[in-house]
């Protein structure tokens, strides 16, 4: 385990350097400069913002600079907001994502594990059918598409919840639907599917001819055995929410960091753009290991070895 | 039952003579010999949803395609200010609000047409130039599928001769191959596409590109671990021995073996590319007007949602249908391929 933990340590740190040394040179790559239309710019004014931002050593010391402040997470000083250091500019916005990333995980796994055992235990009725179309369209409709209409029919017609913002906690309600909505259509089929294969197998015949009520027999031996394997499942959701966010933070106006991702993008931020990128990047590679670990010890069966 | 069974005496005559057992109508076939295709084929056609969805996919596709004779982006792009953000209006539909030309100002109905030359009507109404709604949303979902099918295909090819290659090699190249795929995948795709996104020129081919990039290692993963397994096929065996070449044996043997595992991966990635088009051109860093896809509409008809609702809803339920028609066809594919698999 200690062995696999290394390895796995070793790989993590090796994704982030090449993630933070392809990331860098793409963005040297890049055309233009930051202060590309700013055409009344003379010669040493520009020299001036060049050294402000050190960007008139050459490449390679830029780079090692570069890597080094990433290494502690300092990412440079943003281009769009001056003097703002993009590791402020970002941790000032990692609260509202996590909340909100959280909040949808949480929601859409319960959810989706209600659903999901619901039609497992109806399987074949018109219960089973009624969450089989659910988890489809959960799968297919588009978050953005979902959000807009939650705003303007629950928000504006209806005037249930706040139409956009953050910080009350009523403000978080609709984005976190609106997000939670593709972890509960992945979940719900998932555990439909693992449901139906669990209660046809030995144990529950066990249980079910020990006498154990049908209650019983779902919530002690099927519906837990079932839960396990959904950790595996939790890397691809922190991906699909950090998609998500991207798009949901910008509809709602939540200052988190997928909507700054996007405002960087739109500015040629590159300073900013790799950091919110790096950091992207790490909360997925912790994830991945994290729940690799966990999946272990609530699974004695499954070893960390290769 | 008190007889004993010393009793019993027999004869010649107790035994009854049967004639030779007709065999042949034992072993006999009743049902015609099915290949696996035609298999296949049956499973699939007892599923309604997925028949259902693969009508509607080929109906889509004909329409999208077969529009490019009449919709080209030289005429979407002209604009007739005089007709802007009409609604919806069909003939002999006057008496159904929504579809009559008329508009919810207010609260009241009232008739957007009024200043339009009779005999002049749009099926989905216009944009805010005066565009043809129905026209854009036509020509929108062509660009969509196009993005779709080309990265789908292009994720095809590369996970396909990647995943070939690592299983069919083993050793050293095939532990590089996957740890190049593990550090690969533990990179959200979002940042992959967003990073090629801004070095490359945001339009349609730098989108297809960044897909095809940042999705073809599901694909590897499972061709790898498929033809892990088919390479110790005797038949694999036998057509090594014979001196067959590494390339013919993964054209002629591998690829039909592994065509199931192709066809349902590149039905699920269809609806990813889908999905992340929309979603790219939304936030708009993906395509941008002039050019036209479902996410350029969506966006478009977000900004007056509130008052024109119909320009963001018709678009979205035609990315709606064509995601759900993806989903239902690719777990159609899958039950039929792998009857035994997980439903």
């Amino acid at each position: 385990m200690a062995k696999y933990l290394l390895k796995r340590i070793f790989y993590m740190i090796l994704t982030l350097f090449l993630v933070a040394t392809i990331t860098f040179f793409l963005m040297k790559m890049m055309p233009g400069s930051p202060y590309a239309n700013e055409a009344k710019m003379t010669a040493t004014q520009k020299a001036i913002m060049n050294k402000q931002y050190g960007l008139d050593k050459p490449v390679i010391e830029q780079y090692i600079t570069y890597l080094a402040g990433a290494a502690h997470g300092d990412f440079g000083i943003s281009f769009q907001y001056s003097n703002q250091p993009v590791s402020s500019l970002i941790g000032a916005r990692l609260g509202a994502s996590a909340q909100l990333g959280l909040q949808a995980l949480v929601v859409g796994i319960i959810l989706g594990i209600i659903i999901g055992s619901i039609a497992a235990v109806n399987q074949g009725t018109w219960i089973d059918s009624t969450a089989t179309i659910v988890s489809i369209i959960g799968k297919s409709v588009p978050n953005f598409v979902l959000a807009v209409l939650l705003q303007y029919y629950i928000g504006l017609k209806l005037g249930w919840f706040p139409i956009a913002g953050w910080g009350e906690a009523a403000q978080t309600i609709m984005p976190t639907i609106a997000l939670s909505v593709g972890p509960l259509a992945e979940t719900a089929r998932f555990i439909r599917t693992e449901m139906v294969d669990t209660l046809s197998s030995d144990y529950v015949e066990l249980g079910k001819a020990k006498g154990l009520s049908r209650i019983e027999v779902i919530r002690k031996h099927t519906l837990r055995n079932s839960m396990i394997p959904l950790v595996t499942l939790i890397g691809p959701y922190a991906v699909a929410l950090m998609t998500g966010s991207m798009v949901i933070e910008n509809i709602f106006n939540i200052p988190g960091i997928g909507e700054q991702f996007t405002k960087s993008i739109l500015t040629n931020d590159y300073p900013t753009i790799m950091g919110v990128s790096m950091v992207y990047c790490f909360g997925l590679v912790v994830i991945l290991l994290l729940t690799d670990i966990v999946y272990s010890l609530i699974d004695p069966r499954i070893r960390l070895t290769d | 039952m008190d007889q004993d069974a010393s009793n019993v005496k027999i004869t010649p005559e107790s035994f009854e003579h049967v004639e030779k057992g007709d065999t042949q109508s034992a072993e006999h076939i009743s049902g015609p010999s099915l290949s696996f295709m035609q298999n296949v084929w049956i499973r699939f056609k007892s599923n309604k949803a997925a028949m259902i969805s693969a009508v509607i996919i080929i109906v889509m596709v004909v329409i999208a395609f077969g529009s490019s004779f009449w919709i080209n982006n030289s005429s979407l792009v002209k604009s007739a200010p005089q007709y802007a953000n009409l609604p919806a209006k069909w003939k002999g539909f006057d008496w159904l609000n929504g579809l009559n030309g008329k508009i919810k100002q207010n609260g009241v109905w009232t008739d957007a047409y009024a200043s339009v030359p009779a005999g002049k009507y749009f099926v989905a109404g216009t944009d805010y130039l005066g565009r043809s709604l129905a026209q854009r949303i036509i020509y929108g979902t062509k660009i969509s599928l196009i993005v779709a099918v080309v990265a789908a295909f292009f994720d095809l090819a590369i996970g396909v001769a990647y995943g070939i290659i690592s299983g069919w090699k083993g050793g050293m190249t095939d532990n590089i191959m996957q740890r190049i795929i593990e550090i690969i995948s533990s990179v959200p795709t979002l940042v992959i596409v967003v990073l090629m996104l801004v070095v490359l020129k945001p339009g349609i081919t730098s989108i297809i590109l960044a897909l095809a990039i940042s999705s073809w290692t599901t694909m590897a993963r499972q061709i790898r671990a498929e033809t892990l397994s088919l390479k110790n096929e005797e038949y694999i065996l036998a057509a090594r021995s014979l001196g067959e070449s590494t390339f013919k044996i993964a054209t002629k043997h591998l690829i039909p073996n592994l065509s199931s595992i192709i066809i349902i991966q590149t039905m699920y990635t269809i609806p990813s590319a889908i999905f992340f088009e929309a979603f790219l051109s939304f936030i708009g860093i993906g395509i941008s007007a002039p050019e036209t896809s479902l996410g350029v509409l969506l966006n478009e008809g977000q900004k007056n949602f509130q008052f024109l609702p119909y320009q963001m809803w018709y678009p979205a339920a035609v990315l709606c249908v064509l995601m759900i028609a993806f989903n239902l066809l690719g777990d159609g594919l899958r039950d039929a391929f792998d009857p035994k698999g997980q439903r």
